[in-house]
Protein backbone atom coordinates (compact mmCIF):
# COMPACT_ATOMS: atom_id res chain seq x y z
CA UNK A 1 0.00 0.00 0.00
CA UNK A 2 1.21 3.50 -0.79
CA UNK A 3 1.85 6.18 1.78
CA UNK A 4 -0.44 9.17 1.66
CA UNK A 5 1.37 12.49 1.92
CA UNK A 6 -0.33 15.90 1.70
CA UNK A 7 1.20 19.26 1.02
CA UNK A 8 -1.19 21.92 2.25
CA UNK A 9 -0.55 25.34 0.78
CA UNK A 10 -2.33 28.60 1.64
CA UNK A 11 -3.48 30.80 -1.22
CA UNK A 12 -1.81 34.24 -1.07
CA UNK A 13 -1.37 33.71 2.64
CA UNK A 14 -0.59 37.20 3.96
CA UNK A 15 -3.19 38.86 1.75
CA UNK A 16 -5.86 36.31 2.68
CA UNK A 17 -5.25 36.87 6.37
CA UNK A 18 -5.54 40.63 5.97
CA UNK A 19 -8.75 40.19 3.99
CA UNK A 20 -10.37 37.95 6.52
CA UNK A 21 -9.24 40.26 9.33
CA UNK A 22 -10.89 43.23 7.63
CA UNK A 23 -14.16 42.39 5.82
CA UNK A 24 -14.20 45.84 4.14
CA UNK A 25 -11.44 44.61 1.89
CA UNK A 26 -13.44 41.64 0.68
CA UNK A 27 -14.10 42.73 -2.88
CA UNK A 28 -11.04 44.88 -3.34
CA UNK A 29 -7.67 44.07 -4.85
CA UNK A 30 -5.34 43.81 -1.86
CA UNK A 31 -1.59 43.48 -1.65
CA UNK A 32 0.66 43.18 1.37
CA UNK A 33 3.81 45.18 0.73
CA UNK A 34 6.79 46.44 2.65
CA UNK A 35 7.82 50.02 3.16
CA UNK A 36 8.69 51.64 -0.19
CA UNK A 37 10.96 54.16 1.55
CA UNK A 38 13.18 51.40 2.84
CA UNK A 39 13.50 49.25 -0.24
CA UNK A 40 11.48 46.46 1.28
CA UNK A 41 8.73 48.01 -0.85
CA UNK A 42 7.95 44.90 -2.82
CA UNK A 43 4.77 42.88 -3.08
CA UNK A 44 4.91 40.11 -0.46
CA UNK A 45 1.49 38.75 -1.32
CA UNK A 46 -1.28 39.70 -3.69
CA UNK A 47 -4.86 38.48 -3.41
CA UNK A 48 -6.44 36.74 -6.42
CA UNK A 49 -8.34 39.93 -7.35
CA UNK A 50 -5.08 41.87 -7.50
CA UNK A 51 -3.45 39.09 -9.47
CA UNK A 52 -6.17 39.47 -12.11
CA UNK A 53 -4.75 42.91 -12.84
CA UNK A 54 -1.40 41.28 -13.47
CA UNK A 55 0.12 42.12 -10.10
CA UNK A 56 2.87 39.64 -9.28
CA UNK A 57 4.55 38.65 -6.05
CA UNK A 58 8.01 40.20 -5.53
CA UNK A 59 7.60 43.05 -8.00
CA UNK A 60 8.06 46.65 -6.86
CA UNK A 61 5.11 48.42 -5.34
CA UNK A 62 5.07 51.17 -7.96
CA UNK A 63 4.93 48.61 -10.76
CA UNK A 64 1.88 47.05 -9.17
CA UNK A 65 0.24 50.45 -8.69
CA UNK A 66 0.68 51.20 -12.36
CA UNK A 67 -1.18 48.05 -13.29
CA UNK A 68 -3.93 48.63 -10.77
CA UNK A 69 -4.30 52.24 -9.55
CA UNK A 70 -6.97 51.49 -6.91
CA UNK A 71 -4.88 48.80 -5.29
CA UNK A 72 -5.29 48.56 -1.50
CA UNK A 73 -1.90 48.35 0.16
CA UNK A 74 -1.57 46.79 3.58
CA UNK A 75 1.56 46.79 5.73
CA UNK A 76 2.80 43.35 6.71
CA UNK A 77 2.23 42.05 10.23
CA UNK A 78 4.72 39.24 10.45
CA UNK A 79 3.97 38.09 13.98
CA UNK A 80 0.30 37.67 13.09
CA UNK A 81 1.17 35.54 10.06
CA UNK A 82 3.41 33.31 12.13
CA UNK A 83 0.68 32.91 14.74
CA UNK A 84 -1.91 31.98 12.10
CA UNK A 85 0.49 29.55 10.50
CA UNK A 86 0.86 27.94 13.90
CA UNK A 87 -2.93 27.75 14.26
CA UNK A 88 -3.05 25.95 10.92
CA UNK A 89 -0.44 23.50 12.18
CA UNK A 90 -2.74 22.81 15.11
CA UNK A 91 -5.74 22.30 12.80
CA UNK A 92 -3.74 19.82 10.74
CA UNK A 93 -2.72 17.99 13.89
CA UNK A 94 -6.38 17.08 14.39
CA UNK A 95 -5.92 14.69 11.49
CA UNK A 96 -2.44 13.36 12.16
CA UNK A 97 0.42 13.99 14.53
CA UNK A 98 2.81 13.81 11.58
CA UNK A 99 2.86 17.44 10.46
CA UNK A 100 6.00 19.04 9.11
CA UNK A 101 6.02 22.79 8.61
CA UNK A 102 7.87 23.56 5.40
CA UNK A 103 7.40 27.31 5.32
CA UNK A 104 5.04 29.88 6.73
CA UNK A 105 2.32 28.88 4.25
CA UNK A 106 3.13 25.27 3.36
CA UNK A 107 2.94 22.21 5.59
CA UNK A 108 3.36 18.51 4.95
CA UNK A 109 1.11 15.88 6.51
CA UNK A 110 1.56 12.13 6.58
CA UNK A 111 -1.88 10.53 6.54
CA UNK A 112 -0.83 6.96 5.90
CA UNK A 113 -3.27 4.67 7.65
CA UNK A 114 -5.81 7.37 8.47
CA UNK A 115 -8.42 6.38 5.85
CA UNK A 116 -10.46 4.38 8.32
CA UNK A 117 -10.69 7.34 10.64
CA UNK A 118 -11.54 10.11 8.20
CA UNK A 119 -12.39 8.51 4.87
CA UNK A 120 -10.41 8.35 1.64
CA UNK A 121 -7.82 10.97 0.83
CA UNK A 122 -10.09 13.21 -1.22
CA UNK A 123 -12.51 13.34 1.68
CA UNK A 124 -9.71 14.19 4.11
CA UNK A 125 -8.36 16.89 1.78
CA UNK A 126 -11.80 18.51 1.55
CA UNK A 127 -12.16 18.39 5.34
CA UNK A 128 -8.78 20.03 5.77
CA UNK A 129 -9.81 22.77 3.35
CA UNK A 130 -13.15 23.26 5.07
CA UNK A 131 -11.75 23.56 8.56
CA UNK A 132 -9.07 26.06 7.57
CA UNK A 133 -11.59 28.09 5.55
CA UNK A 134 -14.13 28.10 8.34
CA UNK A 135 -11.80 28.96 11.19
CA UNK A 136 -9.33 31.31 9.55
CA UNK A 137 -10.92 32.34 6.27
CA UNK A 138 -7.96 31.19 4.22
CA UNK A 139 -8.31 29.04 1.11
CA UNK A 140 -5.98 26.03 1.21
CA UNK A 141 -4.85 23.91 -1.70
CA UNK A 142 -3.88 20.29 -1.14
CA UNK A 143 -1.35 18.38 -3.19
CA UNK A 144 -1.41 14.65 -2.58
CA UNK A 145 1.04 11.93 -3.43
CA UNK A 146 2.78 8.79 -2.26
CA UNK A 147 5.76 10.88 -1.15
CA UNK A 148 6.67 14.46 -0.40
CA UNK A 149 8.01 15.45 -3.79
CA UNK A 150 4.93 14.26 -5.68
CA UNK A 151 2.69 15.99 -3.14
CA UNK A 152 4.67 19.20 -3.62
CA UNK A 153 4.55 19.03 -7.43
CA UNK A 154 0.87 18.07 -7.31
CA UNK A 155 0.20 21.18 -5.29
CA UNK A 156 2.40 23.66 -7.18
CA UNK A 157 1.44 22.64 -10.69
CA UNK A 158 -2.04 21.14 -10.49
CA UNK A 159 -3.97 21.77 -7.26
CA UNK A 160 -3.24 25.50 -7.50
CA UNK A 161 -4.70 25.58 -10.98
CA UNK A 162 -7.84 23.47 -10.77
CA UNK A 163 -11.21 24.40 -9.28
CA UNK A 164 -11.33 22.13 -6.27
CA UNK A 165 -7.76 22.88 -5.20
CA UNK A 166 -6.98 19.21 -4.75
CA UNK A 167 -4.83 16.96 -6.88
CA UNK A 168 -3.35 13.50 -6.52
CA UNK A 169 -0.09 12.80 -8.33
CA UNK A 170 1.19 9.23 -8.32
CA UNK A 171 3.76 7.11 -10.07
CA UNK A 172 0.90 5.99 -12.35
CA UNK A 173 -0.48 9.31 -13.53
CA UNK A 174 2.73 11.35 -13.45
CA UNK A 175 3.73 10.31 -16.97
CA UNK A 176 0.56 11.81 -18.44
CA UNK A 177 0.66 14.92 -16.27
CA UNK A 178 3.94 15.89 -14.65
CA UNK A 179 6.19 14.70 -17.47
CA UNK A 180 4.45 17.01 -19.92
CA UNK A 181 5.44 20.09 -17.91
CA UNK A 182 8.42 22.22 -18.95
CA UNK A 183 11.49 21.37 -16.92
CA UNK A 184 11.68 24.86 -15.43
CA UNK A 185 8.45 24.18 -13.51
CA UNK A 186 10.08 21.42 -11.50
CA UNK A 187 10.94 21.79 -7.83
CA UNK A 188 14.68 22.41 -7.54
CA UNK A 189 15.17 23.82 -11.04
CA UNK A 190 15.91 27.52 -11.16
CA UNK A 191 16.47 29.71 -14.17
CA UNK A 192 20.16 28.85 -14.41
CA UNK A 193 19.55 25.10 -14.19
CA UNK A 194 16.77 25.45 -16.74
CA UNK A 195 19.19 27.05 -19.20
CA UNK A 196 21.67 24.21 -18.70
CA UNK A 197 18.95 21.65 -19.34
CA UNK A 198 17.71 23.42 -22.45
CA UNK A 199 21.23 23.37 -23.84
CA UNK A 200 21.30 19.62 -23.24
CA UNK A 201 18.06 19.21 -25.16
CA UNK A 202 15.96 18.62 -22.06
CA UNK A 203 12.69 20.52 -22.44
CA UNK A 204 10.16 18.74 -20.24
CA UNK A 205 10.29 17.01 -16.88
CA UNK A 206 9.77 13.75 -18.78
CA UNK A 207 12.92 14.41 -20.85
CA UNK A 208 14.86 14.82 -17.63
CA UNK A 209 13.35 11.67 -16.12
CA UNK A 210 14.51 9.63 -19.09
CA UNK A 211 17.93 11.24 -19.37
CA UNK A 212 20.69 8.79 -18.37
CA UNK A 213 21.35 9.54 -14.73
CA UNK A 214 25.10 8.94 -14.91
CA UNK A 215 25.57 11.94 -17.21
CA UNK A 216 23.69 14.12 -14.75
CA UNK A 217 25.73 12.70 -11.89
CA UNK A 218 28.97 13.31 -13.69
CA UNK A 219 28.12 16.93 -14.26
CA UNK A 220 26.40 17.91 -11.01
CA UNK A 221 27.28 15.18 -8.55
CA UNK A 222 24.69 14.44 -5.91
CA UNK A 223 22.45 17.25 -7.07
CA UNK A 224 22.23 15.73 -10.54
CA UNK A 225 20.93 12.49 -9.13
CA UNK A 226 18.53 14.34 -6.82
CA UNK A 227 17.02 16.16 -9.81
CA UNK A 228 16.72 12.92 -11.78
CA UNK A 229 14.94 11.33 -8.83
CA UNK A 230 12.56 14.26 -8.55
CA UNK A 231 11.70 13.99 -12.24
CA UNK A 232 10.92 10.31 -11.67
CA UNK A 233 8.83 11.07 -8.61
CA UNK A 234 11.25 9.35 -6.25
CA UNK A 235 11.73 10.73 -2.74
CA UNK A 236 12.54 8.78 0.40
CA UNK A 237 12.47 11.62 2.88
CA UNK A 238 10.04 11.18 5.77
CA UNK A 239 7.59 13.71 7.14
CA UNK A 240 9.30 14.61 10.40
CA UNK A 241 7.99 16.76 13.18
CA UNK A 242 11.33 17.44 14.84
CA UNK A 243 12.91 18.86 11.70
CA UNK A 244 13.26 22.31 13.28
CA UNK A 245 14.94 21.17 16.44
CA UNK A 246 18.50 20.73 15.33
CA UNK A 247 20.29 23.80 14.25
CA UNK A 248 23.38 24.00 12.11
CA UNK A 249 24.00 27.69 12.07
CA UNK A 250 22.88 31.02 13.46
CA UNK A 251 22.84 33.81 10.94
CA UNK A 252 21.52 37.27 10.32
CA UNK A 253 21.17 39.04 7.06
CA UNK A 254 20.09 42.55 6.28
CA UNK A 255 19.15 44.46 3.16
CA UNK A 256 20.24 48.00 3.85
CA UNK A 257 17.84 50.94 3.49
CA UNK A 258 20.34 52.65 1.17
CA UNK A 259 23.61 51.59 -0.44
CA UNK A 260 26.47 51.80 2.01
CA UNK A 261 29.65 53.03 0.41
CA UNK A 262 32.26 53.60 3.11
CA UNK A 263 34.04 51.08 5.26
CA UNK A 264 32.97 53.08 8.31
CA UNK A 265 29.29 52.58 7.52
CA UNK A 266 29.64 48.91 6.72
CA UNK A 267 31.53 48.31 9.95
CA UNK A 268 28.58 49.64 11.94
CA UNK A 269 26.29 47.11 10.31
CA UNK A 270 28.86 44.36 10.66
CA UNK A 271 29.10 44.96 14.40
CA UNK A 272 25.33 45.04 14.80
CA UNK A 273 24.91 41.79 12.91
CA UNK A 274 27.74 40.17 14.87
CA UNK A 275 26.18 41.20 18.16
CA UNK A 276 22.80 39.93 17.04
CA UNK A 277 24.16 36.58 15.91
CA UNK A 278 26.19 36.20 19.12
CA UNK A 279 23.14 37.07 21.18
CA UNK A 280 21.03 34.43 19.49
CA UNK A 281 23.77 31.83 19.76
CA UNK A 282 24.01 32.52 23.48
CA UNK A 283 20.28 32.34 24.01
CA UNK A 284 20.31 28.89 22.43
CA UNK A 285 23.40 27.92 24.37
CA UNK A 286 25.68 27.46 21.38
CA UNK A 287 29.22 28.33 20.50
CA UNK A 288 30.33 28.33 16.89
CA UNK A 289 33.63 27.63 15.25
CA UNK A 290 33.19 29.18 11.82
CA UNK A 291 32.17 32.69 10.86
CA UNK A 292 30.97 33.47 7.36
CA UNK A 293 30.28 36.81 5.78
CA UNK A 294 28.15 37.47 2.76
CA UNK A 295 28.11 40.83 1.00
CA UNK A 296 26.13 41.80 -2.07
CA UNK A 297 26.85 44.73 -4.29
CA UNK A 298 24.33 47.42 -5.06
CA UNK A 299 24.28 47.15 -8.83
CA UNK A 300 21.85 44.51 -9.99
CA UNK A 301 23.03 44.51 -13.57
CA UNK A 302 26.62 43.78 -12.59
CA UNK A 303 26.20 41.56 -9.56
CA UNK A 304 29.19 41.82 -7.28
CA UNK A 305 29.88 40.56 -3.80
CA UNK A 306 31.18 37.49 -2.08
CA UNK A 307 30.43 34.86 0.50
CA UNK A 308 33.47 33.68 2.44
CA UNK A 309 34.12 31.95 5.70
CA UNK A 310 36.88 31.71 8.22
CA UNK A 311 37.56 29.18 10.95
CA UNK A 312 38.28 30.61 14.37
CA UNK A 313 40.98 29.30 16.66
CA UNK A 314 38.39 28.47 19.28
CA UNK A 315 34.59 28.35 19.30
CA UNK A 316 32.90 31.52 20.48
CA UNK A 317 29.60 33.24 21.09
CA UNK A 318 31.04 36.64 21.86
CA UNK A 319 29.98 39.46 19.53
CA UNK A 320 33.36 41.15 19.28
CA UNK A 321 35.08 37.89 18.24
CA UNK A 322 32.58 37.47 15.43
CA UNK A 323 33.05 41.08 14.40
CA UNK A 324 36.85 40.76 14.25
CA UNK A 325 36.58 37.67 12.06
CA UNK A 326 33.94 39.24 9.82
CA UNK A 327 35.97 42.42 9.48
CA UNK A 328 39.00 40.40 8.49
CA UNK A 329 36.93 38.80 5.73
CA UNK A 330 35.55 42.15 4.65
CA UNK A 331 38.99 43.73 4.40
CA UNK A 332 40.26 40.84 2.36
CA UNK A 333 37.40 40.34 -0.07
CA UNK A 334 35.44 43.56 -0.41
CA UNK A 335 36.01 45.28 -3.75
CA UNK A 336 35.11 48.74 -2.45
CA UNK A 337 31.88 49.02 -4.45
CA UNK A 338 28.63 50.12 -2.77
CA UNK A 339 26.93 47.43 -0.74
CA UNK A 340 23.26 46.54 -0.72
CA UNK A 341 23.05 43.71 1.76
CA UNK A 342 25.22 42.06 4.39
CA UNK A 343 24.88 38.78 6.29
CA UNK A 344 26.88 37.23 9.11
CA UNK A 345 26.55 33.54 10.02
CA UNK A 346 28.05 31.48 12.81
CA UNK A 347 28.24 27.77 12.07
CA UNK A 348 29.84 24.52 13.24
CA UNK A 349 27.84 24.92 16.38
CA UNK A 350 28.50 23.05 19.57
CA UNK A 351 27.06 23.22 23.04
CA UNK A 352 28.26 26.16 25.10
CA UNK A 353 28.33 24.10 28.28
CA UNK A 354 31.72 22.59 27.65
CA UNK A 355 34.50 24.29 25.77
CA UNK A 356 38.24 24.45 25.53
CA UNK A 357 39.69 27.37 27.49
CA UNK A 358 42.13 29.46 25.59
CA UNK A 359 45.43 30.42 27.17
CA UNK A 360 45.74 33.84 25.59
CA UNK A 361 42.13 34.83 25.51
CA UNK A 362 40.20 36.19 28.45
CA UNK A 363 37.14 34.06 27.78
CA UNK A 364 35.76 34.32 31.31
CA UNK A 365 35.66 38.08 31.09
CA UNK A 366 33.91 37.91 27.73
CA UNK A 367 31.35 35.51 29.09
CA UNK A 368 30.59 37.76 32.01
CA UNK A 369 30.31 40.80 29.78
CA UNK A 370 27.95 39.01 27.40
CA UNK A 371 25.93 37.70 30.32
CA UNK A 372 25.57 41.18 31.76
CA UNK A 373 24.39 42.59 28.42
CA UNK A 374 21.91 39.75 27.94
CA UNK A 375 20.50 40.32 31.42
CA UNK A 376 20.04 44.02 30.77
CA UNK A 377 18.32 43.33 27.47
CA UNK A 378 16.08 40.73 29.02
CA UNK A 379 14.93 43.15 31.69
CA UNK A 380 14.76 46.45 29.82
CA UNK A 381 14.24 45.45 26.19
CA UNK A 382 16.37 44.58 23.20
CA UNK A 383 17.53 48.14 22.58
CA UNK A 384 18.29 48.98 26.21
CA UNK A 385 21.98 48.55 25.57
CA UNK A 386 23.58 48.96 22.15
CA UNK A 387 27.01 49.73 20.78
CA UNK A 388 27.73 53.46 20.55
CA UNK A 389 28.44 53.11 16.84
CA UNK A 390 24.79 52.14 16.31
CA UNK A 391 23.79 55.69 17.23
CA UNK A 392 25.36 57.02 14.05
CA UNK A 393 23.04 57.33 11.11
CA UNK A 394 24.19 54.10 9.50
CA UNK A 395 22.97 52.18 12.53
CA UNK A 396 19.94 49.94 12.12
CA UNK A 397 19.40 48.29 15.52
CA UNK A 398 16.46 50.42 16.58
CA UNK A 399 14.67 49.85 13.31
CA UNK A 400 15.43 46.14 13.28
CA UNK A 401 14.13 45.56 16.76
CA UNK A 402 10.64 46.36 15.44
CA UNK A 403 10.82 43.82 12.66
CA UNK A 404 10.59 40.15 11.87
CA UNK A 405 12.24 38.89 8.70
CA UNK A 406 12.85 42.47 7.57
CA UNK A 407 9.19 43.51 7.84
CA UNK A 408 7.20 45.09 10.62
CA UNK A 409 5.90 42.80 13.31
CA UNK B 1 27.55 12.28 6.66
CA UNK B 2 24.07 11.94 5.18
CA UNK B 3 23.50 13.79 1.92
CA UNK B 4 20.42 14.71 -0.08
CA UNK B 5 20.16 11.14 -1.40
CA UNK B 6 20.37 9.35 1.94
CA UNK B 7 17.16 7.47 2.62
CA UNK B 8 15.27 8.42 5.74
CA UNK B 9 16.88 11.86 5.96
CA UNK B 10 15.19 15.11 5.19
CA UNK B 11 18.09 17.09 3.74
CA UNK B 12 16.53 17.69 0.35
CA UNK B 13 13.72 19.65 2.00
CA UNK B 14 15.69 21.18 4.81
CA UNK B 15 18.20 22.72 2.45
CA UNK B 16 15.59 24.43 0.33
CA UNK B 17 13.14 25.85 2.80
CA UNK B 18 12.75 29.30 4.23
CA UNK B 19 11.77 29.60 7.85
CA UNK B 20 11.88 32.66 10.05
CA UNK B 21 13.66 32.05 13.35
CA UNK B 22 10.65 33.39 15.25
CA UNK B 23 8.46 30.78 13.55
CA UNK B 24 10.87 27.96 14.36
CA UNK B 25 10.88 29.06 17.98
CA UNK B 26 7.08 28.66 18.26
CA UNK B 27 7.22 25.21 16.68
CA UNK B 28 9.97 24.06 19.00
CA UNK B 29 7.94 25.17 22.02
CA UNK B 30 4.95 23.37 20.56
CA UNK B 31 6.92 20.14 20.19
CA UNK B 32 8.05 20.43 23.78
CA UNK B 33 4.49 20.93 24.97
CA UNK B 34 3.41 17.78 23.16
CA UNK B 35 5.91 15.75 25.11
CA UNK B 36 5.07 17.09 28.56
CA UNK B 37 5.00 14.30 31.09
CA UNK B 38 2.29 13.84 33.63
CA UNK B 39 3.23 12.85 37.12
CA UNK B 40 2.94 9.13 37.73
CA UNK B 41 0.58 8.02 40.48
CA UNK B 42 2.54 6.24 43.17
CA UNK B 43 0.77 3.40 44.90
CA UNK B 44 0.75 2.89 48.64
CA UNK B 45 3.60 0.45 48.81
CA UNK B 46 5.78 2.69 46.73
CA UNK B 47 5.06 5.67 48.95
CA UNK B 48 5.87 3.53 51.97
CA UNK B 49 9.10 2.41 50.39
CA UNK B 50 10.06 6.01 49.65
CA UNK B 51 9.28 7.02 53.22
CA UNK B 52 11.43 4.25 54.55
CA UNK B 53 14.34 5.16 52.32
CA UNK B 54 13.98 8.82 53.24
CA UNK B 55 13.97 7.95 56.93
CA UNK B 56 17.05 5.84 56.55
CA UNK B 57 18.84 8.58 54.68
CA UNK B 58 17.99 11.20 57.30
CA UNK B 59 19.14 9.06 60.18
CA UNK B 60 22.30 7.71 58.60
CA UNK B 61 23.16 11.08 57.06
CA UNK B 62 24.26 9.37 53.90
CA UNK B 63 24.37 10.89 50.44
CA UNK B 64 21.41 9.96 48.28
CA UNK B 65 20.27 10.62 44.73
CA UNK B 66 16.71 11.81 44.31
CA UNK B 67 14.81 11.71 41.08
CA UNK B 68 12.47 14.68 41.00
CA UNK B 69 9.54 15.05 38.67
CA UNK B 70 9.70 17.65 35.92
CA UNK B 71 7.20 18.08 33.08
CA UNK B 72 9.91 18.28 30.44
CA UNK B 73 12.73 16.40 32.06
CA UNK B 74 13.15 14.65 35.37
CA UNK B 75 15.78 16.17 37.59
CA UNK B 76 18.39 14.19 39.50
CA UNK B 77 19.72 15.68 42.71
CA UNK B 78 22.53 14.16 44.73
CA UNK B 79 23.21 15.31 48.27
CA UNK B 80 22.49 14.90 51.94
CA UNK B 81 19.07 15.46 53.40
CA UNK B 82 19.22 18.40 55.76
CA UNK B 83 15.82 19.16 57.15
CA UNK B 84 12.25 18.02 56.84
CA UNK B 85 9.55 20.64 56.86
CA UNK B 86 6.26 18.92 57.65
CA UNK B 87 4.25 22.11 57.46
CA UNK B 88 5.06 22.82 53.82
CA UNK B 89 5.64 19.15 53.08
CA UNK B 90 9.11 19.59 51.71
CA UNK B 91 12.69 18.56 52.46
CA UNK B 92 15.95 20.42 52.26
CA UNK B 93 18.75 18.84 50.25
CA UNK B 94 22.34 19.89 50.88
CA UNK B 95 24.15 19.67 47.59
CA UNK B 96 27.86 18.85 47.55
CA UNK B 97 28.73 22.38 46.38
CA UNK B 98 27.28 23.88 49.61
CA UNK B 99 24.09 25.00 47.93
CA UNK B 100 20.72 23.86 49.10
CA UNK B 101 17.49 23.04 47.39
CA UNK B 102 13.97 22.60 48.71
CA UNK B 103 12.05 19.68 47.27
CA UNK B 104 8.34 18.95 47.70
CA UNK B 105 7.45 15.48 48.97
CA UNK B 106 4.99 15.00 46.17
CA UNK B 107 7.61 15.59 43.49
CA UNK B 108 9.95 12.85 44.66
CA UNK B 109 9.76 9.87 42.38
CA UNK B 110 12.71 7.74 43.34
CA UNK B 111 15.46 7.56 45.95
CA UNK B 112 18.74 5.72 45.57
Amino acid sequence: MNDIIFLVDMQSFYASIEKSANPNLKNQPVVVAGDPERRSGIILAACPLAKKYGVKTAEALWEAQQKCPHLVIVRPRMQLYIDISYQITQILERFTDQVEVFSVDEQFMDLTGCERLFGDMNTIARKVQEEIQEELGVYARVGMGPNKILAKIACDNFAKKNDEGIFYLSQENMKQTMWKLPVGKMFGVGSRMERHFHRMGIQTIGDLANYPVHYLKKRWGINGEVLSNIANGIDYSPVTTHTHNSQKAVGHHMTLPRDYETLEDIKIILLELSEEVAKRARSKNYRGHTVSLGVRGANFDHPTGFHRQIKLTSPTNYGMDLFQAALQLLNKHWDGLPVRSVGVTLSQLQSADVYQLSLFDASVEKDQLSQAMDDIRLKFGQTAIVRASSLRDGGQVFDRSKKIGGHYK
Amino acid sequence: MPNKLTHGHNLMWESSRMMLPEHKEILQQHQQKLNLKTKPQLDEQEVQCLEQQLNEAIHSGSTVTLVIFGPIEHLKLTGKIGMVDHQLRQIKILLPNDELEWVKFKDIMQIE
